[in-house]
């Protein structure tokens, strides 16, 4: 298959996913759709009010996701099921400590927080130092961020966002603490990690991690948007079965 | 009104022409996605800036305000500073520059990974001690099926090469089903920003 005909099959991949979203969002925003639940996301806010009696703070490890690079909409899809935790620790101004290994990514969660705090009328009480770019490389920051876990202070640890294997590192620091951990991620590297340390209950894995705005935000473009990821993936599913099936028949080539 | 719309629109507009610059085998749309990405990377060093001078100040307080640590920051302070210095100074290629890559950068990253894999380790016998569940028993078995289809099929490779490829094509397949649902999700979540749905840039 020539790269312009895998170019221009893409294009209509997106275009008919573009046209499911936009029918989707007019639909759900008269019908609140049914779909599974993502508890994981529900319970990151209530880490807030639980870390708040302890006077202690929530730590978010944001992980190694530019927003340039390929781990881009893991990280927006990450910040976006924090959304309710960040608007929880604005208004009872407990603000979480936030750390991430990309700059472009700092920056963001910075202004994600400081507009947690302008929405309620509170944007002076905004403390950049909430935000913390900890070091360059994926390795180092999991290790500089496991000195923080360490040192006290800290009463939640949430690892969400683009990990590999150094995951672990944070996790195995929080539980030395006896640190609460929870969290996701999207590579199979990052869930190996994840897994034994979180257990099936904490942990958003995969495709999962793009579900946390509709469990978080309920708007209906994140409703129409996870029921799209779901009727696209039943298309993909059938048209890897024909490709399998015309392949078998020996229908269209090898 | 310019406040909420015009950067919505900036990021609708860039996000569209870079998708059809990868989708539709037009030259000019790859030139300008070229010249967009170009614009972004010059973006990202100006933050890579702004990180540094904020890891700078974050480590100067830590120094002057909280007592544990202060060596670690006072570490990470000097360290920052000097290799600034020395970039500086011999450029990134530079012999100084260089020598600190390879004979301290790498030599402690990989010892950082390495690490994990004894972190690794610890967390899955604390697994099996804590959690004993179905998905517990499920993971550990694998775990013990990937080492014996990795390290000692290299030691034996005649005993374990059914084993191996039996564990080539279940991986596999899990993998991409698992890396298909992903993309699928980074689909959509581009998709809403390019809509308009999302304005992760600006308040609703």
């Amino acid at each position: 298959m020539n790269q312009t005909l895998m170019q221009l099959l893409a294009l209509g991949f997106v275009l008919v996913a573009a046209i499911i979203l936009a029918f989707l969002g007019i639909r759900y925003r008269s019908k609140t759709p049914g779909f599974r639940p993502f508890p994981v996301f529900r319970t990151l806010s209530d880490e807030v009010g639980r870390v708040a009696e302890e006077g202690v703070a929530v730590h978010v490890a944001l992980g190694n996701g530019s927003l340039i690079g390929d781990d881009a909409m893991t990280s927006l899809a990450a910040l976006q099921g924090l959304q309710a935790l960040l608007d929880l620790s604005a208004a009872y101004d407990t603000p979480p400590l936030i750390t991430t290994s990309d700059p472009t990514l700092y920056l963001l969660a910075g202004e994600w927080l400081r507009r947690a705090y302008a929405r309620i009328g509170n944007a002076d009480l905004y403390r950049p130092a909430s935000v913390q770019f900890t070091a360059a490389s994926p390795a180092v920051y999991a290790a500089m961020t496991a000195t923080y876990l360490t040192d006290g202070g800290l009463g939640s640890n949430i690892v969400l966002g683009a990990f590999t294997q150094e995951a672990s590192l944070l996790t195995a620091a929080a539980e030395r603490r006896n640190i609460h951990s929870s969290g996701g991620t999207t590579s199979p590297a990052g869930l190996g990690a994840l897994y034994p340390a979180l257990g099936s209950a904490q942990l958003v894995m995969g495709e999962d991690m793009f579900a946390g705005s509709a469990e978080v935000l309920g708007r209906s473009s994140d409703l129409a948007s996870l029921g799209t990821q779901d009727i696209l993936r039943w298309l993909v599913i059938v048209g890897i079965v024909l490709t399998a099936l015309a392949s078998l028949l020996g229908v269209g080539g090898a | 009104m310019f406040k909420r719309f015009i950067p919505t629109i900036v990021a609708m507009l860039t996000g569209l022409f870079v998708l059809l610059g990868y989708l539709l085998p037009i030259e000019f749309l790859g030139l300008l996605r070229d010249f967009l990405l170009r614009w972004a990377t010059v973006l990202a060093v100006f933050a890579m800036l702004l990180a540094f001078l904020s890891l700078l100040r974050v480590h100067l307080l830590r120094l002057t305000r909280v007592r544990k640590n202060k060596f670690t920051s006072f570490l990470i302070i000097f360290s920052a500073l000097g290799t600034l210095i020395l970039v500086l100074a011999q450029g990134a290629e530079g012999q100084g520059t260089q020598w600190v890559l390879h004979k301290i950068l790498a030599p402690g990253e990989s010892a950082l990974l390495a690490l994990t894999a004894v972190t690794l380790i610890a967390a899955g016998m604390r697994l099996m001690r804590v959690r004993r569940t179905a998905g517990s028993i499920v993971f550990v078995v694998t775990a013990a099926l990937v080492l014996l289809t990795t390290v000692i099929y290299n030691v034996y490779p005649d005993i374990f090469a059914v084993l191996r490829q039996g564990v080539d094509v279940l991986t596999m397949a899990g993998m991409r089903g698992l890396l298909f649902g992903v993309a699928l999700g980074g689909t959509l979540t581009g998709l809403r920003v390019i809509l308009g749905f999302d304005r992760p840039h600006s308040d609703e």
